[in-house]
Order: structure tokens, then C-alpha cells, then sequence
């Protein structure tokens, strides 16, 4: 199923994906990307680091919003533009959740602009490793 | 340093890397993942920062806070890809420098594919 560009309306939203952050998932991508930084793979350098356990890569977690985005348009080459900015760490074994809004439509160029963002539970606390970022998607 | 480029770089994104990369950030369907531009947008610019004496980073110290990609057209998976990244922006704040880094993909034939820009952080020690 493709998203058509008359299926949307301003704030309706991009279904939620939830994923866990598994180790073996950000090994994966840390092969699949070329980022061997230890910070993603190396549970005692993420410690020395300040960080409570092995980070996941901001690109993994901008590559996943990236898929809720794409699911949600059933098109990889919708996406024409994405700027995030990466507000918190995404610790593995977290979940997260990937969404985002529609904040405008351009009929003329048949485009999206979607407020997008990745939210993590923490306790109580929801945190957010992405916020305050968009998108834009060219529907058919 | 600002201004300085680095690349041309070319490279081929084989299928098998391409569905390993898909699997990772958990993308459904056919098509090239968008964010896989990372990967020669990594091996032009971070690497070659990360190798530059001039600039003397070290990479315990990289935080990335900002990503943006522009795409103009689609990247064939087993097609050549040639990526080159420029500094267009060296700013300290406090003990921490601002590192800002353009890329541009193109494919074989000279057409802009994809562009990058990545904001990084190096935290200084103070």
C-alpha cells in the first residue's frame, strides 16, 4: 500500500513504531554503516564514557525513524529531506518509539512536511533522543 | 580549516550490505534505506576528520547533534557512488568545538544524489 497525497491531512499522525534497541541489532549496524566506534559495541568504553551502558549510534536511531516514516508512506524514496537533531542517548535494551505529525501540505509539489521525534520511557520520565526535527515526504 | 574538502571518494553499496542495513533499522519493503547515505557520507567525512593531523580529533570525544539529508534521487544499490565532504564550519564554544561537514553523493555520471550535512561536538576538557 502507497500513501497518496489526498490519504493525508495537517495533524494526522505517522503510525508509532516501537522497536527494541537489541546489541545484536546495532552491531548489525554498526557493520552495515561503517561506524565501528566503541562507544556502540563496548560495554566498559560506554561506562568510562559516563554512559549507563552501550549507546546506540544517533544514525541507527535516525535510520529507525527513517523506517516509521517509510512505512508509514509504503515508499523508500518518498522521503526527500529529514533534519534531526540528537537531544539524548539511546542506551541498548531501551525501547523506542518513532512518530511523527503532519505540520503542513504543499499541494503543488504533492509534499509533506511532519514534525518528527524518538521517545524512550525511562521510569516515570519520558526522554526524548530526538525532538524538535522534520521531514518531508513527495506523495504520489 | 574551514572550507577544507576531502574525497572524492567512490564506492558501491552491495545488496547484501544494503538488506543487512535495512534489517538494522528495521525498514519493510524494497528500496534503498534513505539513511544509508551515512555510510559514504561516514567513510568521506568523519573518517577522513578523525585521520586529519591538522585537526587533531579524537573520537572519544565526538558527540553528533544534528543530521540532515536532502535526496534528489535514488541510490542503486550495486551501483557507483562518488562522495566528497567539505568543513563548512569550525566554531568553539567554550572548551567545545562545533564541527559542521557537508557532503555531496553523486552517482557515476556526476548527478547529486544525496546531500549531508552533520553537525559534531567535540567535547573539550575543561
Amino acid at each position: 500500500m502507497t500513501l497518496a497525497f489526498e490519504d493525508v491531512s495537517v495533524g494526522q499522525e505517522v503510525p508509532t513504531l516501537a522497536r527494541l534497541v537489541t546489541r545484536e541489532d546495532v552491531k548489525d549496524y554498526a557493520d552495515a554503516s561503517g561506524d565501528q566506534n566503541p562507544l556502540h559495541q563496548d560495554e566498559a568504553v560506554a561506562r568510562a564514557a559516563g554512559f549507563p551502558g552501550v549507546v546506540a549510534h544517533g544514525m541507527y536511531t535516525m535510520g529507525t525513524l527513517a523506517s516509521a516514516i517509510v512505512r508509514w508512506t509504503g515508499d523508500a524514496s518518498s522521503l526527500v529531506r529529514m533534519r534531526v537533531q540528537f537531544r539524548a542517548p539511546v542506551i541498548v535494551g531501551e525501547t523506542i518509539e518513532c512518530g511523527g505529525s503532519v505540520r503542513s501540505l504543499d499541494p503543488h509539489t504533492r509534499t509533506a512536511v511532519l514534525d518528527v521525534w524518538v521517545r524512550v520511557r525511562r521510569g516515570e520520565a519520558t526522554e526524548w533522543p530526538i525532538r524538535k526535527s522534520e521531514a518531508e515526504v513527495r506523495l504520489p | 580549516m574551514q572550507g577544507k574538502t576531502y574525497g572524492p571518494l567512490r564506492l558501491v553499496l552491495d545488496e547484501e550490505r544494503v538488506r543487512s542495513f535495512a534489517r538494522a533499522v528495521g525498514q519493510e519493503g524494497d528500496g534503498l534505506p534513505p539513511t544509508m547515505a551515512t555510510v559514504p557520507e561516514l567513510a568521506v567525512g568523519l573518517a577522513n576528520v578523525l585521520a586529519d593531523p591538522e585537526l587533531g580529533v579524537d573520537l572519544a570525544k565526538v558527540l553528533h547533534t544534528e543530521q540532515e539529508y536532502e535526496w534528489l534521487g535514488p541510490i542503486d544499490a550495486g551501483g557507483e557512488i562518488v562522495a566528497s565532504a567539505t568543513i563548512e564550519r569550525i566554531r568553539e564554544r567554550g572548551s567545545s568545538t562545533f564541527l559542521t561537514l557537508r557532503t555531496e553523493i553523486l552517482d557515476a555520471s556526476g548527478e547529486v544524489l544525496v546531500r549531508g550535512r552533520t553537525t559534531l561536538v567535540v567535547r573539550g576538557d575543561g
